[in-house]
């Protein structure tokens, strides 16, 4: 039976099954959102490459945008928190209307019914005033929603050129790195026992453990390591005493030579890449 | 630093030491996009029944279009860090020329 047909009008209007339907889709917002804050956080976490001094800027870019994509995702989960609100006051509302409605119908055509059925639709009345207020708490609670959509769209124009520049400052910072450790780099990746590159010695050095060795066979390793501007992780080796780290995590390095052309430059000798001995492209992966 | 191989005819640039770990993080960047891509599709892809008063469908239909253009922007945000992650690791690249 219509409320509109026996109250003469419905006091309690909204589809529950359109309120579902913006659930879900707020439910999917949400997911997306998380899933592409904590992508990016994984990358960043203490303990990421980026940990330092040098990675410092990039991760507090990162961040910038990890934040905001969180805004968003609080945003979200605080309006659908108040859409479920409504969602169970207008199921509560509409039962409550329902019966009212079957109650007047009943008493159509009783002719001492007239009190009753006042009172019946009094009651449908003050329904549709808590109906009207928990809708512009809904609405509210919307407008809030577009109000925090709209402080994310504000532009941060900076944000791409400050990343720039920081992967740039971090190049350097390598850069001035293997300069000032080439040649205990070296050493070390001859007391490894294979010379594959400077660009590999991290992951030789953390490969390590996949090798059976220990740290201190490499004298300096770990002088080395403390200093580079990406060691976080192999000080973190270090630590887990190179037992934890296994070869799969770590990056692959394609090279052409099985000498680096790096490692000559630094050592004072030409790269011999391109050597008639004919050096096959090696690939280099997880240091093992 | 470019290295020739005169048998394959392969150029190499030594990947910079830090090069996988700007390309995973270009990685994530991209993975940001294609989230806020299923967002956005969720977000302009429903019918929006009346689920309310006519002023809370209004402000219901405004916020999931404004979520929308939030969650564009931010897509474009992550997309054009991605490709600045993309131009920094460029040195790595093996080059089949």
């Amino acid at each position: 039976m219509r409320a509109e047909v026996i109250l003469g009008f419905d006091p309690v209007p909204g589809e529950a099954s359109g309120v579902l339907a913006v659930s879900e889709t707020l439910h999917k917002t949400i997911r997306a959102l998380a899933e592409a804050r904590m992508g990016l956080d994984s990358v960043i976490r203490s303990g990421s490459v980026f940990e330092g001094r040098s990675g410092e800027p990039i991760v507090s870019i990162m961040l910038r945008i990890s934040r905001r994509l969180l805004n968003l995702e609080d945003a979200v989960v605080e309006t659908r928190t108040a859409l479920e609100l409504w969602r169970t006051g207008l199921d509560q509302r509409q039962s409550e209307v329902a019966e009212i409605v079957r109650a007047v119908a009943e008493s159509a055509g009783q002719p001492d019914a007239e009190e009753r059925r006042n009172r019946l639709l009094g009651q449908a009345s003050d329904l549709g005033d808590q109906h009207q207020r928990a809708a512009a708490d809904l609405a509210a609670a919307f407008e809030t929603l577009s109000a925090r959509a709209a402080e994310t769209t504000r532009a941060d124009n900076a944000l791409v050129g400050d990343l720039d520049r920081a992967l740039t400052a971090l190049e350097l910072a390598v850069e001035g790195w293997i300069e000032t450790e080439g040649p205990e780099l070296i050493k070390t990746a001859i007391a490894l026992g294979e010379v594959a590159g400077l660009t590999t010695v991290i992951s030789e050095l953390v490969g390590i453990a996949a090798l059976g060795r220990v740290p201190g066979e490499a004298d300096g390793v770990s002088e080395t390591i403390a200093r580079s501007p990406g060691s976080h992780r192999l000080i973190r080796a270090l630590r887990q005493q190179w037992l934890e780290l296994a070869p799969e995590t770590l990056p692959e390095a394609t090279f052409a030579t099985s000498q680096s052309a790096v490692a000559s430059i630094v050592a004072g000798v030409q790269p011999t890449g391109s050597d008639a001995g004919g050096e096959e492209q090696d690939t280099i992966g997880s240091g093992g | 630093m470019m290295v020739a191989d005169p048998n394959k005819g392969v150029t190499v640039s030594p990947m910079p030491l830090v090069g996988t770990e700007v390309r995973r993080l270009g990685a994530a960047l991209d993975e940001v996009s294609t989230q806020l891509s299923v967002a956005i599709k969720a977000l302009t892809e429903f019918p929006l029944a009346s689920i309310a008063t006519p002023r809370a469908d209004a402000a219901v239909g405004a916020a999931l279009s404004d979520l929308a253009e939030a969650c564009g922007v931010l897509r474009t945000l992550s997309d054009d860090s991605a490709a600045v992650t993309t131009r920094h690791t460029m040195a790595g690249a093996v080059d089949a020329s």
